[in-house]
């Protein structure tokens, strides 16, 4: 399986060569200037990218900030404020040389001590921190070389840097140091400074005219790479109601929306002035269990209710007839897409399922299934969920509640048996957020098993594509194995943008990319 | 009268504490954190609790709600807003006069619509006209808010293109933009109101229209509009005061839903939003000011009472 993942990974590197050298043969007729709104549908508590690990944060953070390390277009890291690094032999130092020259928004120039200090504040506050407890130092070598010293050697160190979700940002060191968590002062290295932010209102971003491209690529690639930015101004406008995006859409009021229902993105791509991007793979509707919590504790109970569930149906009702079935943990197009675990997923039998139920001593008592009201693909598989369990014999309570207070719930580990919600995982990205969610230090669905943290804590131990994916599915295999999670199939939904609004970059991403865009 | 508003207003003050500490206790009540919302919930258990302490939320409760009534009291200060970085008093000031001028001119819209078609119906009382007025008025009163919000985006904005399909234009960048970005949420919001005050114009006028100093002034040859405008609706003001006051609170909760589906700035979105994401200073901040201003309606309602009709003294 892994050597089939690399051989049509090198394809699409090569497609992307191809593609990335046309884009910038293209955008070179591109001129700079112009206003682009698109429309979001949440607000970010706060635009520190260091802290908070949701989207809504990073959707303007990729606009504002630079790492050393990011992801290109497959999830594979590249560097972007690093010029080169270097591990010494032993594994515990890890050395990165710095390009030169690159200011910020505030007009200072990057130095290794502001790669410090970013690295400093990310290990004392950032919301991935635990994931680099190793680092015990970061040392400023010269003006343009940092070290990162280990007690522990960390193969999956780069990937962990790169990772696009609350990664060490890189910002002046006079920004950093001392500035706290969710409160520091908006300035990156980006192709796009930040000019307002009103949190019930809009995010505004501006061009930063003295933007350092990173020119050893030939042009843009996922987060990183050649980024060069057109829009004179990005506005990211806070259009909570679905119909009023679909509605501003339709009048040309917004230029792109997010979260468009799949209903209303295919009767919307009838219209010759948009341009709707049906997106299969937006998330993944996931069950959890309460492992502190009887009788979602018992394997069996947990079996019973995978073998209960009928997902290809599931699935189809939570995304509006955009959906797709699979039992990988990463979306099917990654290169970590791996199918272990076809053989119990979506293998619906009722009978085995009412057996089990039967063998562990179940008698019908409630069971508590919380999903949160705000996401209607969760709503949709809720309701299904709960039907298809009763129809075993499962009593189930369904509760609805809104995020926040279903999260409360969630924290209670005598309140609920099933949670229902949904995981985004960038599709460019690495399964690394899983090894965190499964190690039983996360307590996450009080889940915690001896034989799980070895494979998850061997994904971090492993450098190679070969022996990461091995590891990932090692962890897969047991999940499904012991259904310590259900992921219960990916649900879709559409982008939708005006067709006159052209970009180098793939307007289907997950999260939209306004640098290389612009307008025809 | 000005003893009595100072009274009034003496008065209010036990009234907001109370309110002021029902929204503490119910919030904190209801599960949540906003420290997962801050940090995700993706995050680990232990930055949550590093952004909580931050907060100040691992306090025990009774010091929390100590120090928002210790602050409001000596300083002034509603705290600040977890999520929007700012003092609380900024965000409602920069909020409360938006959703005023959309209460204030939904309420226009309603008065003068549901007075007009509510006499209209009273004085055609029994007719097609009566029973069609009547019907219309049942069917504003049945329609939820965001519903008729959408459909009349859908309609004035997306297939006219006669509005804007959201967002606010301050009156600063020409009246007629402004207008234009009030024009829906002020007729969304004014259609309820609008319909239950033509409903009870109907039934005040009707009342009155049955009395002896009517008769007396068609009697005497006085003309039917001005035996209504000058006897009729003048003595049946009353009650309308009475729902039109009320209305202006409902309309402070119906701002909620529209300035949601307009994406407007006003305080129902900021009360939302605070609401949802767990915003403990914000809530506190907006409840106290949407409890003033309900109460400061009531009093000028009291007040108006004393102006249409004679009879009442505050004295």
């Amino acid at each position: 399986m892994a050597k089939l993942q690399r051989s049509g990974k090198q394809k699409v590197y090569l497609l992307l060569a191809i593609a990335a050298a046309l884009g910038t043969a293209f955008s070179t007729a591109q001129s700079v200037g112009g206003n682009v709104r698109i429309a979001v549908n949440q607000r970010p508590p706060s635009l520190d990218w260091q802290f908070t690990t949701l989207e809504s944060v990073r959707r303007v953070a990729i606009h504002v900030y630079e790492n050393l390390l990011t992801v290109d277009e497959e999830g594979q890291v590249i560097p972007q404020l690093a010029e080169d690094f270097s591990v010494s032999d032993d594994g515990l130092t890890y050395t990165f040389t710095l390009r030169q020259g690159v200011p910020f928004h505030d007009g200072s120039v990057m130095t290794a001590e502001d790669v410090k200090s970013s690295l400093d504040r990310w290990l004392e506050l950032g919301a991935r921190r635990a994931e680099l407890a190793v680092v015990e130092e970061v040392v400023v070598v010269d003006d343009h070389t940092v070290q990162l010293r280990l007690s522990a050697a960390l193969p999956a160190l780069p990937n962990v840097l790169a990772y696009p979700m609350a990664p060490p940002a890189i910002m002046p060191a006079a920004v950093a140091e001392g500035a706290a968590g969710g409160e520091v002062e908006v300035v990156g290295t980006g192709p796009y400074s930040l000019d307002s932010w009103v949190p019930d209102e809009y995010v505004r971003l501006v061009r930063f005219a003295d933007y350092a491209a990173d020119e050893r690529f030939d042009g843009p690639t996922g987060f990183g790479g050649k980024r060069t930015a057109y829009f004179e101004v990005v506005e990211l406008a806070l259009v909570e109601e679905p119909g009023a995006r679909v509605a501003g859409l339709r009048t040309g009021e917004l230029d792109g929306a997010i979260a468009i229902s799949p209903p209303n993105g295919r009767a919307l791509a009838n219209e010759a002035s948009l341009r709707m991007v049906e997106r299969p793979q937006a998330g993944k509707a996931w069950t959890m269990f309460n492992h502190a919590k009887w009788p979602s504790n018992d394997v069996r109970f947990r079996q019973a209710v995978l073998a209960a569930l009928d997902l290809q149906r599931v699935m189809a009702i939570a995304g509006d007839g955009s959906f797709s079935t699979d039992s990988g943990l990463m979306f099917a197009g990654n290169a970590y897409f791996s199918t272990v675990g076809e053989d119990v997923y979506n293998q619906p039998d009722p009978e085995r399922a009412r057996e089990l139920l039967a063998e562990m001593g179940y008698a019908g008592e409630e069971i508590v299934y919380v999903v949160p009201s705000d996401s209607a693909p969760s709503v949709k598989a809720g309701i299904e969920v709960e039907q298809q369990l009763e129809a075993v014999g499962i009593n189930v309570r369904l509760d609805q509640y809104d995020f926040g207070t279903a999260l409360g719930v969630r924290g209670d580990e005598d309140a609920w048996n099933l949670f229902q919600s949904s995981l985004v995982v960038e599709p460019t990205a690495d399964p690394l957020p899983y090894a965190s969610f499964f190690d039983s230090t996360r307590r996450w669905g009080f889940y915690g098993d001896e034989q799980m943290d070895v494979y998850a804590r061997s994904l971090n131990m492993q450098a190679t594509f070969e022996e990461r994916f091995a590891a990932l599915e090692s962890m897969q295999r047991y999940m499904w194995e012991t259904v310590a999670f259900l992921p219960l199939g990916n649900y879709g939904e559409y982008i939708g943008y005006q067709a006159s609004i052209q970009s180098d970059l793939d307007l289907g991403f997950a999260i939209p990319r306004m640098w290389n865009t612009w307008r025809d | 009268m000005f003893r009595y508003v100072l009274a009034r207003a003496v008065q209010m003050l036990p009234l907001l504490a109370v309110i002021s500490f029902l929204s503490f206790v119910l919030i904190h009540l209801v599960p949540g954190d906003p420290a997962v919302i801050m940090a995700g919930m993706q995050a680990p258990d232990s930055v949550i609790e590093q952004v909580r302490q931050e907060m100040g939320l691992d306090r025990p409760f009774h010091t929390q709600v100590l120090d928002w009534y210790q602050a409001l009291v000596i300083r002034g200060d509603l705290g600040r807003s977890y999520f929007f970085h700012a003092p609380v008093t900024q965000a409602l000031a920069e909020r409360l006069p938006f959703t005023l001028t959309l209460a204030a001119l939904s309420m226009l819209v309603a008065t003068i619509v549901g007075v007009t078609l509510g006499s209209i119906a009273a004085s055609a009382a029994g007719t097609f006209l009566d029973r069609a007025i009547l019907v219309m008025s049942l069917v504003g009163i049945a329609m939820p808010g965001f519903w008729v919000g959408l459909v009349m985006m859908f309609y004035f904005a997306v297939d006219l293109g006669w509005f804007p399909t959201g967002g606010y234009t301050p009156p600063i960048e020409g009246v007629v933009p402004w207008l234009r970005s009030l024009a829906l949420p002020v007729f969304s919001l004014a259609l309820l109101e609008s319909a239950l005050i033509t409903r009870m114009t109907r039934a005040s006028l009707l009342d009155v229209l049955g009395e002896d100093y009517i008769r007396t002034a068609h009697a005497k040859g006085v003309g039917h509009r001005r035996v209504l405008t000058r006897h009729g609706l003048r003595n049946s003001l009353i009650p309308i005061i009475t729902i039109v006051g009320t209305s202006f609170g409902n309309m402070i909760g119906g701002a909620v839903i529209i300035e949601m589906v307009f994406s407007l700035p006003g305080i129902g979105r900021l009360v939302t939003m605070a609401i949802l994401s767990r915003d403990y200073p914000l809530i506190q901040g907006t409840m106290l000011v949407i409890g003033i201003i309900y109460v400061v309606v009531n009093l000028i309602v009291d007040v108006l009472y004393v102006a249409v009709d004679p009879r009442i003294s505050y004295a």
